[in-house]
Formats: C-alpha cells, sequence, structure tokens
C-alpha cells in the first residue's frame, strides 16, 4: 500500500501522461505505416498480406549507387553545415569579436526561407552560364570559362550544407553558454594549449550538442529532394530520395511502397540514435551546469577579434548575403534578371502587392501561426518530459520510449499525413477539417527533432541542482518549472523557433491535413512555386523573413526578460 | 527512485485502442448520387437548367471545390462567382493533383464526401472516375464544346500550350526550331532545356507516331544532351536569362506573359504543339450537388470561362477568343496535340517510362561517354 501511494505521485502521475501522449502520437504512425509495407493496398482496402512492397523497393542494384550517393552527400553536407555553423557559434558565443548581434541576426535567414529558393539561388550564382559568381570571377580573373559549376556533386552538396548552418549553430551556440569556465581553467591552468584544451574540455563536452546536430541534419540531408532534383538530376546524379521520387510519381501515391522506401530512414535513424544514445550514456559526464556558477567566460582575442569578425562575416556574406540577396533581389523584379545597373528601372513592388490582395494568404499566415506555435509548445513540453525520463529515471523502457518518439523523423511527409488522414478520418474524434489535426500533425512529425534538441541540453544540467532544489522544496512541479526548466530555456527556444519554422516551410503532411479554411502558409507558397510565379515565391520569401524576425526579436526580448543572456 | 513501471505498457494499451478503431472505419451512409438529386438536366435549356439549380442552391448556401489550380486562378473565379451567385458560399481546398487525389480517395474509403465540384489534370483523373466519385453530368451547358474537349465524366476548362521557348538575343526567329526534329541538329547540342515532368510532351509524340518512334526520337534526343532542369516555374525564366538558348517545354502563355514585362524570350509552335486539356468535374456524391452543379455550369458559360481567359488560357468554348493573340490563332490549328484524359491516360505509364529512361536516370552514364 505504501509503495502504491509512494508511486501515485504528481510527478509520476505527469510524467506518465506526457509518455503515454507522446506513445499514442507516435505509435500509432508507425504501427500504420509497417504494417502497410505488408500489404498491397492503401488502409481502408481488403488489401492482403504481401512481401512484394520489398521487393519493389530494394530489389534493384541501382538503388545502392543511389544510397551511397545519399550517405556521401549528407555526410559532405553536414560536415559543411557543423564547421561553418560551429564557427560561428563559438564566434558569437565565446569571444568578444565585435558586432556579434548581427552575426547572430544573419545566421538565422537561411532557416526562414524555404530551402527550394536558395537553392535556386545558387544556380543562379553558380550556374556556368548565368551565375553571377562565374561572371565575376571571369571579368575579375580574365578566365576564359566559368571557374565554378554548380550542377556537380560538390554543387549539391554545397548548396545543402550552407543552406543548413543555422541548426548546428543554434545547438552548439546553446552549449557553449553553458559550458563551466572552472574546467577550461583547469584545463589551461596544467598547461594545456588553448586548443588542446578546446579538444579536450569543450569539444568532448560538447558530444551530445554535436551529435544530436549531426543525427538531424545527416536525417535531413537523405531525406531532402531539393538539392537532388534541382542540381542532382541536371548533373546526373541520383540519390535514394530522387529514385523515390520517380517510383513513387504515379497516382493515387503507392501509399505501401512509400512506406516501404521510409524503412531504410527508419534504419539509419534507429541505428543513428543508438550510436548517440550509447556515446551519451554517462549523462553526468557532460553536466557542466553545477551546483557551481557556470556562466562562461569571455576569451578575450585582442586584436586577433578582428580576424575572427573579418572571417565571420566573409562566412555570413557567402552563406547569407549571396543566396537571400538573390531572393530579395527578385522579389523587387517583374522577372529574375542578372543584376546590373539598366535592371534597376524595373524595380517593382508588385509582387508584394500581389501577395498582400490575396485573401488567402492572411488566413493561411494566422492558421500557421495559431498551429506552428501550439505544436511547437507542446512538442518541446512534450520532449521535456520525455527527455527528464529518459536522463533522470530508472524505468524499464525508457530507452525504447525514445527510440519511437524518434522514429517520426523518418517518415516522408506524404506517407505520414495518408496515415494521420486515415486514422482520424474513421477514429470518432472529430479532428479532421480542423486545425487541430495540425496540431497533431506537426506535433507528430517534429517531435524527435525537439526530443534531441531538449535531451542533449538537459545532459547539462547536473542532477545535483535538483537533487538541492528537492531538499529545500519538496514540489516537484514547482521545482521542475522555475529550478530545470529556466537551465535550458536556451535550448528550449531553439527547439521551438525549429518547429514553428518547419511549419512555415514543409508542405506534404499540412497539405493533406489540411481542408477547407485551414490552409497554412506553404499551401501558398508552394501554389506559386507549381504555378511558376518565381518572383512573388521570393517576395514571399521575404515577408517571412522580416515576419519571423519580427517574431525573434520579440523572442529575445523575452529571453532577456527571463534573464538568459547572450554572455555578453 | 522507485519506478519499476513500465510506460510501454500504457503505450500499448493506446496502440490497441487505435489498432481496434481503425478497422472499424465509420460507416457512414454514403450521400445520394449527385444526378440522382438534380436530375440530369437534359431536353432543358441553359437558362431554364440554371434557374432549377438556382432554386436548389439557395437551399444549400455553401459549396466546396476541390482543385489543383494556382491560388490567384483560384481566388478570381471565387471573387467572380460570388458576384453571380451571391447566395452561395464557396469555399475551396487547393493542393497539387497528386495530393488531391490521394485526399479524395482516401475520404471515400472512409466514406466521408466532402467535395462538391473537382478539378484534377488530364493524365490523372482515371483514378478517380474508377473509384466512382464523378458525376457523368451532361448539362445543356456542354453542348458547344467539340466532341474530343469532353468525356462522359469531365469538360474541359481551359487548355495550355506547351511550346518552344528561345532567347531572343541568342536565336534568332528564323534560325529557332520549329519540329521536334529540328532539336535533333547536332548545332542545338546542348543547347536545350526539359523540364523534369513533361510526360505531356512524351504523350503527344506517342499519339502522333506510335511507340517505336517516339522512343527512338527521345534515344536520339538524349544523344544530342539536353539540359534537364527541375522546375518549370524557373525554366523559362533562365532562358530569358541565357542559361540555354531553348526550353522546349514551357507554357506559351507564360512566355507572352515575359514578353509583355520585357523578357528576352519567345515562343514557336512547334509541329506536335502540347494541348494540355484541364478536367472539370462533378462530384458524383456531392454534399451540395445544385450548388456543385451551379458552379460547375458558370465554369464552362461564357461568364466564366471570359474569366479564364483574362489569366491568359486557351479557353474551349468556342466564340470566347484568347488574351493574347497568337494564342487566339492556334485555337483550330491541327498541329495542336489534346492531351485529354480519354486519351492521356493509357498512355500516361508509357510516357513516364520513356522521359525517366532517357531523361532523368541516364543522364550521368551518357555524359561519361
Amino acid at each position: 500500500m505504501t509503495r502504491l501511494s509512494q508511486l501515485l505521485t504528481w510527478r509520476n502521475f505527469a510524467l506518465f501522461g506526457l509518455a503515454a501522449v507522446v506513445m499514442y502520437l507516435t505509435l500509432v504512425p508507425l504501427v500504420m505505416i509497417l504494417y502497410g509495407t505488408f500489404t498491397d493496398g492503401p488502409p481502408g482496402t481488403a488489401a492482403s498480406l504481401t512481401l512484394q512492397n520489398y521487393v519493389r523497393a530494394y530489389g534493384s542494384i541501382e538503388l545502392f549507387e543511389s544510397a551511397l550517393n545519399s550517405v556521401l552527400f549528407a555526410a559532405g553536407a553536414g560536415v559543411i553545415s557543423l564547421v561553418v555553423g560551429g564557427f560561428l557559434a563559438w564566434v558569437t558565443e565565446r569571444t568578444n569579436t565585435p558586432l556579434k548581434p548581427v552575426i547572430y541576426g544573419l545566421v538565422l535567414f537561411p532557416f526562414l526561407v524555404p530551402g527550394v529558393l536558395t537553392t535556386i539561388s545558387w544556380v543562379f550564382l553558380l550556374s556556368p552560364n548565368i551565375g553571377i559568381v562565374n561572371r565575376v570571377l571571369i571579368n575579375a580573373l580574365g578566365l576564359s570559362e566559368a571557374p565554378l559549376d554548380i550542377y556537380t556533386f560538390w554543387g549539391m552538396i554545397w548548396t545543402f550544407g550552407i543552406d543548413h548552418i543555422t541548426l548546428p549553430f543554434l545547438l552548439m551556440a546553446a552549449a557553449f553558454r553553458a559550458m563551466d569556465p572552472s574546467l577550461e581553467e583547469a584545463a589551461l591552468v596544467s598547461g594545456m594549449r588553448p586548443l588542446r584544451s578546446f579538444y579536450h574540455v569543450n569539444l568532448k563536452l560538447m558530444v551530445p550538442s554535436i551529435l544530436a546536430t549531426s543525427l538531424l541534419l545527416f536525417i535531413r540531408g537523405i531525406e531532402t529532394f531539393e538539392a537532388p532534383a534541382v542540381i542532382g538530376i541536371p548533373a546526373g546524379i541520383t540519390v535514394f530520395a530522387t529514385d523515390i521520387f520517380l517510383a513513387l510519381r504515379d497516382t493515387p501515391t503507392d501509399y505501401n511502397l512509400a512506406g516501404t522506401y521510409a524503412t531504410a530512414y527508419l534504419g539509419v535513424t534507429v541505428l543513428g540514435l543508438w550510436i548517440y544514445l550509447r556515446a551519451t550514456r554517462m549523462a553526468e559526464r557532460f553536466a557542466t551546469i553545477t551546483g557551481k556558477g557556470y556562466r562562461p567566460h569571455m576569451v578575450d582575442l585582442g586584436r586577433w577579434r578582428y580576424l575572427t569578425l573579418g572571417l565571420a562575416w566573409a562566412v555570413l556574406f557567402i552563406a547569407v548575403v549571396l543566396p537571400i540577396g538573390i531572393v530579395v533581389w527578385t522579389s523587387f523584379l517583374p522577372f529574375y534578371t542578372i543584376p546590373s545597373m539598366r535592371v534597376l528601372a524595373n524595380l517593382t513592388l508588385d509582387n508584394y502587392r500581389w501577395i498582400f490582395e490575396l485573401d488567402v494568404f492572411y488566413r493561411a499566415l494566422a492558421n500557421n501561426l495559431l498551429t506552428g506555435v501550439t505544436a511547437a509548445t507542446l512538442a518541446v513540453l512534450l520532449s521535456v518530459g520525455v527527455a527528464w525520463i529518459v536522463i533522470r529515471t530508472e524505468v524499464r523502457g525508457r530507452k525504447l520510449l525514445d527510440m519511437v518518439a524518434f522514429t517520426p523523423i523518418a517518415f516522408p511527409g506524404v506517407v505520414m499525413g495518408l496515415a494521420l488522414l486515415w486514422v482520424y478520418l474513421t477514429l470518432p474524434i472529430p479532428v479532421y477539417g480542423t486545425l487541430w489535426i495540425l496540431v497533431i500533425g506537426y506535433v507528430t512529425k517534429y517531435i524527435p527533432i525537439s526530443l534531441r534538441i531538449v535531451h542533449a541540453a538537459l545532459l547539462q544540467v547536473h542532477k545535483e541542482l535538483e537533487e538541492a532544489a528537492e531538499i529545500s522544496s519538496p514540489s516537484w512541479l514547482r521545482n521542475f518549472t522555475f529550478i530545470l526548466l529556466p537551465l535550458i530555456i536556451p535550448s528550449l527556444l531553439v527547439g521551438w523557433i525549429y518547429v514553428l519554422t518547419l511549419s512555415l516551410k514543409v508542405l506534404s503532411l499540412p497539405i493533406l491535413l489540411s481542408h477547407v479554411g485551414t490552409e497554412v502558409l506553404p499551401v501558398v507558397i508552394f501554389s506559386l512555386y507549381e504555378s511558376g510565379e518565381y518572383p512573388q515565391l521570393c517576395a514571399m520569401g521575404v515577408i517571412l523573413i522580416v515576419g519571423i524576425a519580427f517574431i525573434g526579436a520579440v523572442a529575445k526580448l523575452l529571453s532577456l526578460r527571463f534573464g538568459v543572456h547572450a554572455g555578453d | 527512485m522507485a519506478d519499476k513501471r513500465k510506460p510501454w505498457k500504457v503505450g500499448l494499451l493506446f496502440l490497441l485502442a487505435a489498432a481496434i478503431a481503425v478497422p472499424a472505419a465509420a460507416l457512414a451512409e454514403k450521400p445520394k448520387a449527385s444526378l440522382e438529386v438534380i436530375g440530369s438536366g437534359a431536353g432543358m435549356d441553359e437558362k431554364a437548367w440554371e434557374k432549377h439549380l438556382i432554386e436548389g442552391a439557395k437551399k444549400e448556401g455553401e459549396l466546396v471545390w476541390y482543385t489543383n489550380s494556382g491560388l490567384d486562378n483560384v481566388e478570381g473565379f471565387v471573387r467572380d462567382f460570388q458576384k453571380a451567385y451571391p447566395f452561395v458560399k464557396l469555399k475551396y481546398w487547393r493542393g497539387k493533383t497528386r495530393a488531391l487525389n490521394d485526399k479524395l480517395l482516401t475520404e471515400a474509403r472512409a466514406g466521408v464526401y466532402k467535395a462538391d465540384v473537382i478539378k484534377s489534370s488530364a493524365g490523372l483523373l482515371k483514378p478517380l472516375i474508377d473509384a466512382d466519385l464523378l458525376a457523368a453530368y451532361n448539362p445543356p451547358v456542354r453542348k458547344p464544346y467539340a466532341a474530343d474537349l469532353k468525356g462522359k465524366h469531365w469538360t474541359a476548362l481551359q487548355t495550355a500550350l506547351r511550346v518552344f521557348g528561345y532567347n531572343t538575343d541568342l536565336v534568332a526567329e528564323k534560325d529557332s526550331p520549329r519540329t521536334w526534329n529540328e532539336l535533333l541538329d547536332p548545332k542545338w547540342q546542348g543547347k536545350v532545356m526539359w523540364d523534369t515532368s513533361s510526360q505531356p510532351e512524351v504523350t503527344a509524340l506517342l499519339l502522333r507516331w506510335g511507340k517505336e518512334k517516339t522512343e527512338a526520337y527521345f534515344k536520339a534526343f538524349a544523344a544530342n544532351k539536353p539540359a534537364v532542369r527541375r522546375g518549370r516555374t524557373v525554366l523559362a525564366q533562365m532562358a530569358a536569362a541565357g542559361e540555354r538558348p531553348l526550353a522546349v517545354t514551357i507554357y506559351a502563355y507564360k512566355a507572352e506573359q515575359l514578353m509583355a514585362k520585357g523578357g528576352a524570350i519567345n515562343w514557336l509552335a512547334q509541329d506536335h504543339t502540347v494541348g494540355l486539356v484541364y478536367p472539370i468535374s462533378l462530384a458524383n456524391y456531392a454534399p451540395n450537388p445544385y450548388s456543385a452543379a451551379l458552379f460547375h455550369d458558370y465554369l464552362l458559360s461564357a461568364r466564366g470561362q471570359a474569366i479564364r481567359v483574362k489569366q491568359g488560357r486557351l479557353v474551349s468554348r468556342p466564340g470566347v477568343k484568347a488574351k493574347y493573340a497568337r494564342i487566339a490563332e492556334l485555337a483550330d490549328d491541327k498541329r495542336i496535340v489534346f492531351i485529354q484524359p480519354d486519351n492521356a491516360t493509357p498512355l500516361m505509364k508509357t510516357a513516364m517510362g520513356i522521359e525517366e529512361k532517357y531523361l532523368l536516370k541516364n543522364v550521368k552514364r551518357r555524359k561519361k561517354k
């Protein structure tokens, strides 16, 4: 009896509740999709069991060549994102390089612009025939032909890698911010050289963040179809995503085959997560936020700080200003034209006017913010619960909980969309046709992302803080809310903003779940893309940047209000 | 910590509940077939039939249009239709054809019928016909439409021409190719852009030439190293910017729009010009059948077609003239191969196969040679 009453605490109630919700959200599509891979018809048909989907999906040798390309592509691009994002994070968080807020602001831009736009921008920059960078280089160096060619494997890797610096930047910035300076001092006092100490102290302490970022980037890399389509197909490079696209071009979508292809992603996901969990299983190793003061100090770079500033600006010019400059430039034109003084006379605001006159734009924006914000908040909250169970408790099955909650990342939007559509059309829960089904879809699809971010952050907090709090106040919920959450708020914000921005950019899931009057912004964006209104699409991208920059500024102010400092 | 309870048990319970609930598909009763409710309109003239529909529509008050049209086009129709029939609220859901088909078919399997009027595309209409989702609706307004621009379950809302575009700075009009065969000339090697989803072009040639000749053609075409690009969105703009001198899969009205704004591009109708037919259909189980038929007929009326013309398209209703003179001239041109549901569907797979084999997948191996 006492044992039972010990178990029936608010804490357990809340945690099991959260875990149950997460299990429900993620297991339903997982089981449905996996079951679908063994049948020969979509849900709701009299389908029979078969292994034919696996034969069709994995029965060709060519596929392995594509898969290898996918791995090389995702790994190469991931390295670029990590190195560039990590460097910028270090500069803004740990050095006294000037003008840090500008750097911070610029890094966020690629987050906000739909990937298809930045990919096309890189074509306009690096195409051998019309690429601006090539023209400039030819003129400046007196070359006879274009030195750079976007239509290569490297072009693909570059475009995708440089477009994804924001996530590693934000995650590593959060980790740098939570670095314990006494460890670095200990290293320096014991005579370690700065670079060695950076490796042995900083890098090793940041293993959870770096691994989590790498995992998310890698999975994103093998799933993406933007760079492989716009650059890969012209260059004759086929990746796994291209094969899937070609195999599934017919209509209606072959739900079973699509799900079967997704099992490859599922395999990679589970394997990646297993590596991550093994590498981070000694939680205390990575705890830098302890009972002692942990605010990191700045590295005084002296005159070198102008070098880091110059480098940071150079990187940002290439990674952000160039591609997004093309988007901004085109948004003021009737059609894309290579920048020149002559074209300046053609500048117009028509593209913006056109978007602001579209009734659906306002409805979609409002719907998007409402569902995106709700979903982001729920995803982060649920992730905190799951991460806490996984890291802080000894409950059996907690690793499995983490695994299952991470699986939705493996499923392409269309497969997940069809599964959820079917579930909520048939279950007597009246969410179809409302915004709730979108919230459910977003939370399910993006919980893996917020979970990894929160998990890595929680590893940095030593449990002695919670134990100390428990002694002074027995209310677990209060300690959780007022001690633990504020300590990891920077990471929570990263997860929150990431989920929100994804909801603004990703189409395949919401298109199936949305209905009359519940459109979200990507519906507008992709309508523009399909009907060929490229300059208007660019205007939309700029509106997104300006709009979210505003939200970002508000979030920043709020975080300052809650005592989270950027460390300057 | 005495936590030894297993969270996965809770999850399993939920899963079980879901698994039981899912097969028990809500077996809602199918609505009555649209034509059973509204009648067929046989023997009535346009005016009398419209009056009959208006009476019914006033009681329904709204309708839902599932469409794959661009949002600006959709909203153009919405505004005008609301002006003409303010007592019916026109709502819409917009998605690309594949999403549209996926959504409609999944809804139907679950016994949910939400769509009143459906606009899909020519090659992708068959799954909807097979699933019994489109009504065999033949209202008086359809009478003037040519026989190859209507089928049992659809009528052509409009046609879009896909033509050969050329960059006017790089190619003179007299040198620009006018036939598919001219593209095989070595002087165009590496100079022709092709969009990655251009099965209709292949279909058009299949219709005119048959499989053997078409396949041989694309083999030769591929050997001339076309530049394959994804995104018709930017293809025309890239051509205007000089990425390659020719773009052979672009919309005539897009080229006209670019020309009007001063883009360095022009177009020519080739010997077998693709005329993509956009089919409009009445849902077989429309929740608001009177309003549905009213809107369907409006789209095909002179008034609805006039809106389409404003948007630059070639419409199918005789007597309504296209906005751009050169497109209007082509209305009855024998060079146009109309790609519509009845002729495109049987060739769909072959066309996709040929495009994939010669243009989308084989580029690399060809390059190495």
